[in-house]
């Protein structure tokens, strides 16, 4: 079983009722695997915050709930945690956030642990898929029994990898009573500073708890190296070096300091072994124990197991045979067939500054396209660029966001754009889906998480009803238009809104009614067409081809093409 | 009975299943198993790799360099890229494929990937994978071709059990198409 099914699996056996998320690699499929057990309510909201409340407020309202969502996601919830974990809960509120060392698909690698110091909320952290099943239950007792929201903490090599899950019943959980409190619920000053006060206690007994949980486990074998260490790295360490002694933390926080110091004094030389940031090292060290850490294990990415070895065991590496100088690099590119290439091809020729967001179309940024300037964060596309464009008013500067990234944190910006009349571009790629993350559903789609018909959310209307004075949805094939539009737009006076439209083509069947050729006598070999960086074209040496297999018919090459040397054929 | 296997190719060409398929078999024989794989920005036509485990016991989801006892190559390229996760002498099945990357010149691609790995001192059956699973009519089985030559060399399963696995990872989706491409792939290494 995926650890993000066992994630799934561990939240239905715990008798969750209510579970909310937005898709970020690597925690989506926990939600999509959720969303087949049809007595769990699971759906996808705009963007974390809004997932975060929703299943806190079923928590409020008497029903176990679940949040989901990747390490920047739960920035985006922040403010939501760090008062909840005043109020507290009813029933068992717990959100699994996903974080992503060595950034495999992500714009940083921070620690969701220092959320949990910060919020003060505790923090539990599986090390394979089988814990992540047992975890989750265990997570929700926890928030019932210290009427608190708990966090539980999963890492790419948690939530991507495949290990054996026994299976067990849901839990049967009744309906808590839901009660008004506004003591409790209400966050005003007045009850805020008493709640603060609860949070202190909690804590308190929260440190009690952890000396006594079976989560945090003493293994004790060879007594000359210790190691601290939990998450998937504990599954490491047991392949490489069985026979070290370990204490295995399955709460990141708070920690079991009387559990550490007795550890630390039944072994010789004691280690911490932590991705990301060194917050057990200091801990530990601000408890007086000598430990080593970032002096031995780097602080910048991933630990793998062979980081491990290179640091601990050096003598146990084996032998290897690297062929690298035979090596040319294979990074992601946009689908053949992408309905966001034309708009980035015809971007990066008219010299447009694009500020760009999260999404597939990051792939834009590298050669040939180079189209992209920024990214910074989900929906930072327009606030950045109407900053820019204050830099610099003589700039065409373009914001280019996706569908789903526009709804997540698009929309106040774009308000802002309007009511402070900056003049910049913004494109929003409506391409139908949630792509990057392998193809969600959003409120643009018109269709839930459980696959139920809904408002389709109209982003021509919704621009206008915001005041935007241009709005104009565009086709994204037809790249002369889109060309002609921005020219246009580059001089207008206020913000534009264009709504490019081309479905994702892993979400539309392939075309088999027509296809492409280079007719070989015309072409040139200009290589016009290939500054748009498609897979399905191949340069030769005087001319381009189209590799049949790859291509999806999208007919941009012959767009492009100066001399009409791509002909489309009907089948 | 414990060992590993690193499967490699470009986003897809069916590695995660081909990887499921073999998770089944070994946990069938009995074994435990422990897998990790690559989602999101990697899937974009970029390079993809799983790691598998199985042993009475399995930790660790990543191998570590030197270690994979066998090497799945769905593309030339991609077999030289992780090659360092193979052990000396391990065994490779490598596909007959040749995907230069986008906006690569051609001639920069490595020559005789099968040569290489052969004069570096590995096992290599190289086989056209795609090219049957192009004559049975779906490049999509590309990965079964594969996985019956793999499971000629392959010390766990016999033929009924990787039909078992095939049946589990399949669901009944194209399973006969799939036993065939197998059948394929087990005969192309009988005959080579």
């Amino acid at each position: 079983m995926l650890g993000n099914e066992a994630f799934a699996r561990g939240a239905y056996e715990g008798g969750v009722e209510v579970a909310a998320g937005y898709p970020g690699t690597p925690s989506t499929e926990i939600l999509e695997f959720l969303s087949k057990y049809r007595e769990v309510h699971s759906r996808w909201c705009p963007n974390e915050k809004v997932a975060f409340e929703v299943a806190a407020g079923a928590a409020i309202g008497g029903k176990r709930a679940l949040a989901t969502m990747k390490h920047v996601g739960l920035n985006v919830a922040s403010d939501a945690l760090m008062t909840l974990s005043y109020t507290g809960v009813n029933a068992g509120f717990v959100a699994i956030v996903a974080d992503d060392p060595g950034m495999h698909s992500s714009q940083n690698e921070q620690d969701t642990r220092n959320y949990a110091f910060f919020a003060k909320v505790p923090c539990l952290e599986p090390s394979n898929p089988k814990e992540a099943k047992e975890f989750v239950p265990l997570a929700f007792s926890l928030s019932e029994q210290f009427d608190t929201p708990v966090l539980v903490r999963s890492t790419t090599r948690v939530s991507h990898s495949r290990g054996l899950v026994p299976l067990g019943k849901r839990e049967s959980v009744p309906l808590r009573a839901y009660t008004k409190r506004a003591e409790k619920f209400v966050m005003i000053p007045a009850f805020a500073r008493e709640r603060r006060k609860v949070l202190e206690e909690r804590l308190k007994a929260l440190e009690a708890w952890v000396e006594e949980t079976p989560l945090n486990r003493v293994e004790l074998r060879d007594r000359k190296m210790g190691i601290i260490t939990g998450g998937v790295l504990y599954e490491y360490l047991r392949e490489i070096a069985p026979e070290v002694s370990v204490l295995k933390l399955g709460v990141s926080f708070p920690l079991p300091k009387r559990k550490i110091l007795e550890f630390a004094s039944q072994v010789e030389e004691l280690f911490v072994l932590e991705e990301l940031d060194p917050i057990w090292e200091r801990e530990i060290k601000a408890m007086g124990v000598k430990v080593k850490g970032r002096e031995v294990f780097p602080g910048i990415g991933e630990i793998t197991p062979d980081v491990i070895l290179e640091c601990l065991f050096p003598e146990r590496k084996r032998e290897f045979v690297d062929l690298s100088h035979f090596l040319i690099p294979r990074p992601p590119t946009l689908c053949a067939g992408c309905p966001h290439r034309g708009v980035f091809k015809v971007l990066r020729d008219m010299k447009a500054v694009v500020c760009g967001d999260i999404g597939c179309y990051t792939l834009s940024t590298l050669p040939p396209l180079s189209a992209m300037d920024t990214c910074l964060c989900m929906g930072a596309s327009i606030s950045i660029a109407e900053g820019i464009k204050l830099a610099h008013p003589e700039m065409p500067v373009v914001a280019v966001l996706g569908d789903s990234t526009f709804v997540h944190a698009g929309i106040p910006p774009l308000i802002d754009a309007v009511y402070n009349r900056t003049p910049i571009v913004v494109i929003i790629l409506d391409n139908g889906t949630t792509a990057m993350t392998g193809g969600q559903d959003h409120p643009g789609t018109g269709r839930t998480l459980m696959g139920e018909e809904t408002v389709r959310l109209d982003f021509v209307n919704l621009a206008r009803a915001l005041g935007v004075p241009w709005v104009e949805a565009l086709d994204a094939y037809n790249p002369k238009r889109i060309r002609e539009s921005l020219q246009k737009a580059f001089s207008f006076p206020g913000p534009v809104v264009f709504v490019v439209q081309g479905l994702c083509q892993l979400k539309r069947p392939k075309r088999k009614e027509v296809f492409f050729r280079v007719r070989e006598e015309i072409c040139r070999g200009c290589n016009m067409c290939l500054s748009a960086g498609c897979p399905a074209l191949k340069k030769n040496e005087k001319t381009v081809t189209i590799i049949p297999e790859r291509c999806n018919a999208c007919g941009l090459c012959a767009e492009f093409c100066p001399f009409d040397a791509v002909e489309e054929i009907r089948v | 009975m414990k060992g590993s296997i690193i499967l490699s190719g470009v986003g897809g060409m069916g590695i995660l299943k081909a990887s499921e398929v073999i998770a089944h078999l070994v946990v069938q024989e009995g074994l435990a198993v422990r897998q990790s794989e690559v989602h999101g920005m990697a899937q974009r036509g970029g390079s993809v790799v799983t790691h598998l485990r199985y042993g009475e016991e399995a930790f660790s989801p990543l191998l570590f360099r030197g270690e994979a006892d066998f090497m799945l190559a769905f593309e030339e390229l991609e077999a030289l890229r992780y090659l360092p996760y193979l052990k000396r002498g391990g065994t490779v099945i490598l596909n007959r494929l040749v995907l230069c990357p986008p906006g690569v010149d051609p001639s920069r691609y490595p020559k005789s990937v099968p040569e290489i790995l052969r004069n570096a001192g590995y096992n290599v059956t190289s086989i056209p994978a795609t090219d049957i699973a192009l004559s049975l009519g779906d490049i999509r089985v590309t990965n079964t071709v594969l996985l019956g030559a793999f499971s000629r060399v392959f010390p766990i399963g016999s033929e009924k059990s990787w039909k078992e696995a095939f049946q589990k990872a399949f669901r009944g989706k194209n399973l006969e198409q799939n036993l065939e491409a197998f059948s394929r792939g087990r005969n192309f290494y009988d005959a080579s």
